[in-house]
């Protein structure tokens, strides 16, 4: 207590409060563009905190770090483009619903799930930071790279529909990660003598490429056939209460599962929305309808990657290891104004750490609010007339491609999965599979080929550590209980299950 | 977003400017390509760095990150700008003497100019606190005892951590494994959970996550670290730091490179600049461009060797 009143008022300050909304709205839009991601919207916020005070330099970032996670799901639901690959997985149900003529509701889902989450993970960390930090720590290579195994069954989940091509599409997924340098040797792999391709693909650019601009070149040959495209009457609609009541099991899961993913430090958002709507396709009594526009679909993958915010914090805050990339950004900032995470934080600046605690909690709240605004925006832009529409998309994409790293060659890369991702659409292949084999191949890479280093590369050693099979466990429960089922549901076709 | 456009700006009133006679250096703003991503360490060096050499250049100061690759991709976009001294590249060592002796790369030490060494930063062996090793002397016997046992970690394959204990194990004719991550934080987390022993970095590393010291990578004893013995006084010549300068594309003309100079000079003794290194815990090391051009040389040589010994060469 004695901390948190002179930290309620370093938060509560005027100044502050201004940093905290400006922070949280400039996260909400550049999450919401296409191609400007979580890490884009803080280099861009960066220069200017280096002139400000220490709090409201660190609440403009965590601002930009909750909003632009949130806002990643506004352009996922509108555009079917996630905003940032956080929100990858909001696409699979968040457009269908839009389709059907529900993209009010279905950002309403959304957001309050984004808000649970987050406010869900600020509990988290006030109350166990430094107990969860210790646990995190034990949590190996070979853990990590049965978490990331869990992660990946994610692409059975996404590609019911052809389960063969969804296989395949993680697959060049994963093989898209191996190009560049070796985690492990430095070596260059699959450069093909090009030196461009020695710095690998960027996640940002082939994202865009595949969601975004398949998406413009989907609508500009769809447009003679169609006529208009439906243009969606949105704000948004907050779900009723008895809407929720059958859906707080979803939320609860998903937030858990958030904040879990978020502690462990080296993975990230769009892991945990991958995770949680897997568990959520096996376990939701509603999976059936789930990829067809179902809200538990929405919740999962919303209520995680917002549960992950305040969870990357715990290892950060606790032992000055960042949990994900945007979080270590956020950490060079803190050094910068004079405040060193790590294990002496707590005893050194306590009164920030609760007044960062605080903050985090207002502008989750916050976000409620400007969701609701943004939204608004967003479909008013979205009724501008669509070449106008389709072009601003388009240099929005390129303008956030080349800003990621400043390498002229990534424009390249996001116009080549463009086309790739148009003819992935026209011959029926899901383009999720793709991203999700980019986004955790680096991660299953490094991680497995660290656990064999540990154990003098023996595989089997890996399942003496028994926290790794208990996700292995689960990662087999995920990918055969729906065969278990079918077949059940074959054997007795009176009573058979919905699913 | 900002950034890109301001890079545009710039580079437009360069294509501007260069069509005129030049006039007196600096004329325009000056781009310094810092080869990481916005936020790292790297990068908030150059920013810190960046408004006092301004003030002292008489220009403004543009950073560029140009990111991949472990740096190489923005060191060789310094090298191929035009050398008229409009364009620097703000390089760390691993760009500059590393990764040119690990693979072919489009540029090679000589396609530089080095201008002024800016900081340099030692590295200490450390180990857990809780660790029964307490000195140098522990270390070698208890590794020697189990090879093939303990593991050292490093923040990826060819950077310093991992060159200096690759160095020590050779020095002391130690085996070790080799656990490579994805940086320093991340290579604390395992040592904190006890997957690797043993790492060597800055100082900073030490007391941000409260490690213990074993022996310094240094000729003399750091300040701060008074109790820690050199590698020297027990007898192994092995001598690391981080450092990080101010490169020019080879053929900026004379005059510029002495503006260059003597700007960074002063950049780095300005209050403002000393301030900031000493929050974010970097030592200024001023090197002019002489002596920093031998250094460069010799660091380049220095670990090649380091790098065959290791079996790390160019293929």
């Amino acid at each position: 207590m004695e901390n948190f009143l002179p930290g309620l008022a370093q938060v509560m300050d005027l100044g502050n409060v201004v940093a905290m909304f400006v922070g949280t709205l400039i996260g909400i839009i550049v999450g919401a563009l296409p191609g400007l991601g979580s890490v884009v919207g803080l280099t861009i916020c960066l220069p200017f905190t280096f002139s400000m005070d220490q709090m409201p330099a660190l609440s403009v970032l965590m601002g930009v770090y909750c909003g632009s996670v949130y806002g990643g799901s506004i352009s996922a639901i509108l555009i079917n483009t996630p905003g940032t690959p956080q929100s990858a997985a909001t696409c699979f149900d968040g457009f269908p619903m839009a389709e059907q003529g529900h993209a009010d509701k279905a950002l309403g889902w959304a957001t309050v799930a984004s808000v649970a989450g987050g406010l869900f993970s600020c509990v988290v960390l006030i109350l166990a930071a430094p107990q969860l930090a210790a646990i995190a720590v034990k949590f190996g290579p070979i853990e990590t790279f049965a978490l990331i195994c869990m992660a990946l069954t994610c692409i059975a989940s996404v590609s019911a529909d052809g389960l063969v091509k969804g296989l395949l599409g993680g697959i060049i997924g994963l093989f898209c990660a191996t190009v560049g340098s070796d985690p492990v040797t430095g070596d260059i792999r699959f450069d093909f003598g090009i030196f461009a391709l020695s710095s690998g693909l960027d996640l940002i650019a082939v994202v865009v490429g595949i969601f975004a601009l398949a998406e413009v070149f989907s609508r500009i040959a769809e447009c003679g056939r169609t006529g208009a495209p439906k243009v969606h009457d949105c704000g948004m609609r907050l779900p009723a209460w008895h809407e929720w009541r059958s859906r707080l099991g979803v939320l609860v899961k998903s937030c858990t599962i958030g904040a879990v993913v978020g502690i462990m430090p080296g993975t990230g958002a769009a892991t945990a929305s991958f995770i949680s709507y897997a568990e959520a396709k096996r376990s939701s009594p509603r999976r059936a309808g789930m990829g067809k526009g179902e809200p538990d679909g929405i919740i999962a993958s919303e209520a995680a990657n917002n549960a992950v915010t305040g969870g990357a914090l715990v290892p950060t805050l606790a032992l000055g290891i960042p949990g994900d990339a945007i979080t270590a950004v956020m950490m060079s900032t803190m050094i910068i104004h004079g405040i060193t995470p790590g294990v002496r934080l707590m005893a050194e600046n306590a009164v920030t750490v609760y007044a960062c605690f605080i903050a985090l909690i207002i502008i989750n709240l916050m976000l409620l609010p400007q969701g609701i605004a943004v939204a608004r925006l967003f479909a008013r832009i979205l009724k501008a007339p669509e070449p106008l529409l389709l072009s601003m998309v388009v240099v929005l994409c390129l303008l956030g491609t080349w800003g990621v790293r400043g390498n002229p060659f990534d424009l390249l890369v996001t116009l080549s999965f463009g086309v790739i991702g148009y003819f992935m659409r026209v011959f029926g292949f899901p383009a999720a599979p793709v991203v999700i084999g980019l986004v955790l191949g680096p991660q299953l890479e490094m991680s497995l080929r660290q656990g064999l280093i540990l154990t003098d590369n023996d595989f089997m050693a890996f399942f003496d550590y028994p926290l790794a099979v208990g996700l292995f466990v689960v990662t087999l429960l995920i990918l055969f209980l729906p065969l278990y089922r079918n077949l059940w549901a074959r054997r007795t076709p009176a009573s058979a299950p919905l699913g | 977003m900002l950034k890109p456009i301001i890079t545009c700006i710039a580079g437009a009133a360069t294509a501007l400017v260069a069509t005129q006679a030049m006039a007196e250096y600096p004329d325009h703003p000056v781009t310094m390509i810092v080869p990481f991503s916005a936020g790292g360490g790297t990068d908030s060096d150059a920013r810190g760095f960046q408004s006092f050499f301004g003030e002292t250049l008489g220009t403004t100061i543009v950073v560029k990150n140009v990111d991949g690759a472990a740096g190489t991709v923005g060191a060789a976009e310094a090298s191929r700008a035009k050398p008229d001294g409009y364009t620097l590249g703000f390089l760390p060592i691993g760009p500059a003497v590393i990764q040119p002796n690990l693979r072919d790369l489009p540029y090679s030490v000589d396609s530089f100019v080095p201008v002024c060494q800016i900081n340099a930063n030692p590295v200490v062996l450390m180990t857990s606190k809780d660790s029964p090793i307490n000195t140098i002397e522990d270390f070698k016997k208890t590794v020697a005892a189990a090879p093939d046992k303990y593991v050292y970690g490093s923040s990826g394959a060819g950077t310093i951590p991992h060159l200096a204990m690759a160095a020590t194990a050779v020095s002391m004719d130690l085996k070790m494994k080799h656990l490579p991550h994805k940086g320093t934080a991340d290579a604390m987390k395992s040592l904190v959970g006890g997957f690797i022993q043993f790492f060597a970095d800055t100082p900073v590393v030490v007391s941000r996550f409260d490690m213990k010291p074993l022996a310094a990578f240094t000729d003399k004893r750091i300040d701060g670290l008074g109790s820690v013995p050199t590698m020297k006084e027990k007898g192994y010549d092995l001598q690391f730091s981080v450092w990080r300068g101010l490169f020019a594309p080879k053929g900026t003309p004379e005059e510029v490179l002495t503006k260059l100079e003597s700007a960074c000079k002063k950049a780095t003794e300005t209050q403002g600049f000393k301030d900031f290194s000493a929050k974010v815990n970097n030592d200024i090391v001023y090197m002019g461009r002489k002596t920093f051009t031998d250094f460069v040389a010799a660091e380049f040589a220095k670990n090649a060797k380091i790098l065959e010994a290791a079996g790390m060469t160019k293929k």
